[in-house]
């Protein structure tokens, strides 16, 4: 019997503000992988991600009475780990590393086959990023963040964040046909 | 465009990885969450219940047999040993004498009537007269006596010449036991104060006397007549 969906998602909240154990660790194993996907992209590492985890669930269920219902519990918990993950990098002061321009090359001519790409090696791939263009790529590319919330996010200006996310494609592309060994799979669309 | 094709690519891509979670973390997070002070579930409360019960019964069981089977001190002196066989020796040598005695006793004897005594006393041997209970016997003195007769027929295995064998065995008569008895009295309490109170009574007429009964009590006999004559 999978107790997991004998609960919905409310009835689970609900019980997690009453403090009940077993309903944070149903919570918790409904949300985990998802979860889990989007500290992997935020993340330097595996080592990063689990740390990203286990902080965002803390906060999640120490301030789940603030969860009103207004919105989706998953968007709520999804927009707790992107904080998380913001934090973290703050913590660690990571200064936005800027890449010479010299080193990026321009394939903006070509539209790359990724169905032949494991997931796993993209993900790899993104954690690879630099820590400023990996942070607005995912905020802006996977999250739907405008350039203006990922200002105020990060503090920086809007030019920085469309900058560091056009690095950031460039930086992919190049890695993905390098990794294919020169563009095998890409495909020229132009 | 190129842009947005590349971006929705990678989101729907990454979107469908389910990656695995490390088991370790919900462990965590629990930790942090509950702290030292985990609050348990209604399961997990009564099953620590149960325990706490079986382990208290565990430990009055291992109580009990720990003082049921503690092992038992012993002591071993040599002397109660030496004491103790010595009295097996004797006592295995004395109980076919007294059984030898008795048959001499026997044939010397063919009238038990007349040596009722000796009778009581060929029954004990010294083991008996010696684990006897002084309470249950209701006269001592007259056991401490008969303990004469038990070796003396010990030392009748020493084979008496025929002359002497030969001639009728004299019984005491128990009326002069008694005599004696009251010979042995003669020292008792009583005797005393009469000796004592002797110048006091004149002639027959005692006004005062005292006397010892069977169990030792003092009497104390005054002739009201005769202290008022003698007033």
């Amino acid at each position: 019997m999978d107790l997991e969906h004998t609960y919905s998602i409310e009835q689970l909240v609900d019980g997690c503000r009453r403090g009940e154990r077993k309903a944070q660790e149903l919570l918790y194993r409904k949300l985990a992988a998802p979860m889990f996907n989007v500290c992997l992209r935020y993340a330097s590492s595996d080592f990063e991600a689990e740390d990203m985890m286990q902080t965002g669930f803390i906060k999640v269920f120490k301030n789940i009475s603030n969860f009103r219902g207004e919105g989706s519990f998953e968007g709520w918990i999804r927009r707790i780990m992107v904080n998380t993950a913001i934090e973290i990098y703050r913590k660690n002061l990571r200064m936005l590393k800027t890449t010479d321009i010299t080193e990026i090359f321009d394939h903006e001519q070509q539209l790359f086959d990724m169905d032949s790409l494991e997931t796993e090696d993209l993900m790899k791939l993104i954690q690879q990023l630099p820590d400023g263009y990996r942070i607005v790529f995912n905020m802006y590319a996977i999250e739907g963040y405008s350039h203006q919330e990922i200002a105020n996010t990060l503090q920086i200006s809007e030019g920085a964040s469309k900058s560091q996310l056009s690095r950031a494609r460039a930086w992919l592309r190049n890695k993905l046909i390098i990794t294919e060994g020169g563009g095998n799979y890409g495909t020229y669309a132009g | 465009m190129q842009d947005k094709e590349f971006d929705k690519k990678l989101q729907e891509k990454i979107g469908a990885f389910t990656p695995k979670v490390p088991e370790h973390l919900w462990d965590n997070i629990v930790k942090e969450v509950h702290g030292q002070s985990i609050v348990p579930s209604k399961k997990d409360s009564a099953a620590l219940s149960w325990l706490k019960i079986a382990a208290s019964i565990a430990m009055v069981l291992t109580a009990i047999t720990l003082y049921v089977k503690r092992p038992h001190e012993v002591i071993y002196l040599s002397g109660n040993k030496v004491q103790q066989i010595e009295q097996k020796e004797v006592l295995q040598s004395q109980t076919p004498a007294v059984v030898t005695a008795k048959k001499e006793v026997m044939e010397w004897n063919t009238d038990k009537s007349q040596i009722p005594r000796y009778e009581t006393v060929e029954q004990k041997t010294l083991i008996e007269v010696a684990t006897q209970d002084e309470k249950s016997v209701p006269h001592q003195s007259f056991d401490a006596e008969i303990k004469g007769p038990d070796i003396l027929l010990v030392k009748s295995e020493v084979k008496l010449p025929e002359h002497i064998a030969s001639l009728p065995l004299i019984t005491s008569e128990p009326v002069e036991e008694e005599s004696v008895k009251r010979n042995k009295k003669g020292f008792a309490v009583s005797d005393v104060l009469n000796y004592v109170v002797a110048s006091v009574n004149q002639g027959d007429k005692k006004v005062i006397s005292f006397a010892n009964d069977d169990e030792g009590i003092l009497k104390v006999a005054l002739d009201l007549k005769a202290l008022k004559t003698k007033l």
